[in-house]
């Protein structure tokens, strides 16, 4: 385990795998919330 | 066409033309900008020694600045998601600012960390060769997730303004092509608004433990080490309080300039300046409980090196710093319980006062510690912030002001659907493509949905 | 919507399938070049095991500064710099007065806190104990000197153009401390410092090995550390250290100049 927390580049990576997941998250929200409406779908929830 | 008082009152003028200030703003400010950016290029070019560091004080106004942008952005959060959780319906008009200065004050202060840096191009090297032990990569990742966050949370209400004002007359083509853009795909169906409630629902909660965590890891980049008067448990949260002090001040600044200059006094009124005060009180109360905590336990306990760096703040070479942010805390204290003689002056005065007691204590709790009692010397003695220093800082606050003005200039800074919200919550908000609230005049045209 | 034709469906397929791919091999480059890096640096950082201590006799210390002048002229230390140094300080009022020498480096400490946090792991500890920094990958944030409770990082602050031919490893913007010479080291040569000595105050040597000379002198010596308390179990061991001096040299600064020698007497008397 502390060999995890010392070796150079899991930070990096964790830090890149956090970010892009709340950035692609959001990108998703925004995309339900402004998608095309109507019949497809429906993702309620 | 019926205008009744009420709405009259209610009429933002938005597009606005540019004014003489708007113009003598940005110059100045431009100027400031322009300057600390030569002074910058100086120092890539000559190194960090241009600044007043030395091998002691290896961190100075810099890393002050870091942290005090950092605790700005807590305004945003504070305001938009918790008083929106907690049903405060005057936080309204003042969410699209506070949410705004959350993002600039997040990217001024990532920067200053890309000024303190010795080497900055290499700082990718942190992406690649990242040590998850170290608090600064702890700090570069949460600091970038409230980034994306806040950044979201700006642009997600910003939507439905956006798309009532896409055809207002009196937009650059530049304005409108983005206003389209992003708020291309809203129709401002029931079923849209009701996602954009939902999203903005979660958003409000999943944004308060960010931004908690932000400013415990900006803490700790100092709390988790063994120095003398830094190793201390309390930094967490008197760092949070902190934050959102500086950051409810900075919003109340912002708000009583923005109103004066674009006049808005009709939506930011004495209500919201008292409420506003209300909450800086509170927040006040904290601050002041939690720096007795601290050096109380401190000076009582008496360990010697810490005792040595105690007596600096109090009595030695900071006294002048320590006792200065003292006495703007306390003045503006006093300014806040007497606020209802002159609600809004007192308030913005007492905020002013609090924005600047807050550089200073973030510069008390960095300096001394690095700054042992040495004699004057080459590489001792006193930490004095250098020109370049000054130039480069200034020219920070600047850059954070010209982004917030611009931004105010070429998006509205009220959140025009959510008052429309308020006035009748009983029909869905009256705005859309086709159902504008405000005209390029300031009269309130209401036209059928 | 239509159904839509069997053929855009396929052409959808296609491009998602493409999109997918893509975005596996940039996932499998990037996670490659990571680890390449990571084993890279494990490689030219490799060393024989051990535990590398210095032993300092205060007994035998004069304070002759001969050590600070050899290893700025054996690592071309920039000016203003110290890799090591002899702190001064007194006790007592003349004439019963008596003058400490305290010899300071680089701890090399079996729990570094610089290790700890620097953001990109150019400041390691390498097998056979000593604290390292890798100037190539330093970002110059000076996190660990802020950490380092001994206060023996130093900084290049300035850019001296005529210094940077001479000893390439002093470049702008990186951080420098004393690296026990490891390029003597590996070479089976002691540090400059501990070569130049004229007192052969200082003793440098695996504290793992039962043979060597540090751990027979340290054997039969009561020997003492800088500040045990803080945890950083540093490895410069000190024979005859006063414990006055040693909190008069933490707390008085980093670097003492003997001509300001620090009165400990009024130090503890002023409280």
């Amino acid at each position: 385990m502390s060999s995890l927390m010392n070796a150079q580049g899991i930070g990096g990576l964790i830090f890149i795998v956090l970010f892009g997941g709340f950035a692609i998250a959001y990108f998703r929200m925004w995309r339900w919330v402004v998608g095309p409406d109507g019949n497809q779908g429906d993702k309620d929830s | 066409m019926r205008e009744t008082n009420a709405e009259k009152e209610f009429a933002y003028e938005f597009p606005t033309a540019a004014g003489i200030r708007y113009r003598v703003a940005i110059g100045i400010l431009g100027v400031l900008v322009l300057a600390g950016l030569v002074a910058w290029i100086n120092q890539l070019i000559f190194g960090l020694g241009e600044t007043g560091m030395k091998n002691s004080v290896n961190w100075g106004i810099y890393m002050t600045n870091f942290v005090f942008f950092i605790g700005i952005s807590h305004a945003g959060t504070l305001i938009s998601a918790v008083l929106r959780l907690l049903n405060a319906e005057w936080r309204r008009p003042i969410t699209r600012v506070a949410e705004a200065i959350t993002v600039f004050a997040l990217l001024l202060g990532g920067f200053q960390l890309v000024l303190d840096s010795g080497r900055p191009l290499r700082l990718v090297n942190v992406f690649v060769l990242g040590r998850l032990q170290s608090p600064l990569l702890w700090d570069l990742a949460s600091v970038s997730v409230y980034f994306a966050s806040a950044c979201f949370y700006l642009l997600l209400p910003l939507i439905p303004d956006l798309g009532a004002l896409r055809n207002q007359p009196g937009l650059t083509q530049l304005q409108k092509k983005t206003y389209a853009a992003l708020s291309s795909g809203w129709n401002n169906s029931s079923r849209q608004q009701q996602r954009l409630k939902r999203v903005i629902g979660i958003m409000a909660i999943l944004i308060i433990p960010i931004m908690v965590s932000v400013h415990s890891v900006v803490s700790w980049i100092f709390g988790l080490t063994v120095r003398y008067m830094w190793h201390s448990s309390i930094f967490g949260p008197y760092f949070v309080v902190g934050a959102i002090f500086s950051g409810v001040a900075a919003v109340v600044l912002s708000v009583a300039v923005m109103r004066r200059t674009m006049r808005l006094e009709a939506h930011l009124t004495a209500l919201h300046f008292n409420k506003l005060g209300a909450l800086l009180l509170v927040m006040a109360c904290l601050w002041f409980y939690f720096t007795l905590a601290e050096y109380l336990t401190t000076g009582y306990g008496g360990m010697t090196a810490e005792l040595a760096v105690l007596k600096m703040k109090l009595s030695g070479e900071f006294a002048l710093a320590f006792w200065a942010m003292i006495l703007c805390m306390a003045s503006a204290f006093v300014l806040l319980l007497l606020r209802k003689k002159s609600v809004i002056g007192m308030t913005t005065a007492a905020s002013a006062l609090i924005v600047v007691g807050m550089w200073l204590e973030r510069f008390t709790i960095i300096v001394p510690t690095l700054t042992k009692p040495l004699e004057e010397g080459y590489n001792f003695g006193l930490y004095r912030p250098t020109l370049t220093e000054w130039v480069i800082s200034s020219g920070s606050l600047a850059g954070f002001a010209l982004l917030l003005i611009v931004f105010a200039r070429f998006f509205p800074i009220i959140s025009l659907w959510e008052i429309q919200e308020a006035k009748d919550p009983t029909r869905e908000s009256n705005i859309g493509c086709t159902a504008p609230l405000i005209s390029g005049a300031g009269e309130l045209v209401e036209t059928n949905v | 919507m239509d159904k839509p034709s069997p053929n855009r469906v396929k052409h959808s397929m296609t491009r998602r399938e493409l999109v997918q791919i893509g975005g596996a091999a940039l996932g499998v480059a990037g996670v490659g070049s990571l680890v390449h890096i990571s084993l890279a640096q494990r490689a030219s950082r490799s060393s024989p095991p051990g535990r590398m201590a210095m032993l300092i006799d205060l007994r035998k210390c004069f304070g002759c500064q001969a050590c600070s002048v050899a290893c700025k002229s054996e690592n071309g230390v920039l000016l203003g710099n110290f890799r090591t140094w002899v702190g001064q300080s007194y006790k007592g009022k003349y004439p019963r007065v008596r003058r400490h020498f305290l010899p300071r480096m680089c701890n090399h400490c079996e729990k570094p806190a610089c290790v700890k946090v620097c953001p990109v792991g150019a400041s390691y500890k390498r097998a056979d104990g000593t604290v390292l920094i890798d100037k190539n990958i330093c970002i110059g944030c000076r996190y660990c000197m802020s950490a380092c409770p001994y206060g023996v990082r130093s900084f290049a602050w300035k850019r001296l153009p005529d210094q940077e031919v001479a000893y390439p490893s002093q470049t702008l913007g990186v951080v420098d401390k004393c690296d026990l010479c490891v390029h003597r080291l590996d070479k089976g040569l002691v540090p400059s410092c501990v070569n130049t000595c004229p007192a052969g105050a200082r003793v440098v040597g695996d504290l793992n090995d039962p043979d060597s000379e540090i751990s027979r002198i340290m054997a039969d010596q009561p020997v003492q550390t800088l500040a045990p308390e803080l945890g950083t179990q540093p490895n410069v061991y000190y024979i005859g250290l006063d414990q006055d001096a040693a909190e008069a040299s933490l707390e008085s600064g980093v670097r003492m100049i003997p001509a300001q020698a620090t009165n400990v007497t009024d130090r503890l008397g002023s409280e």
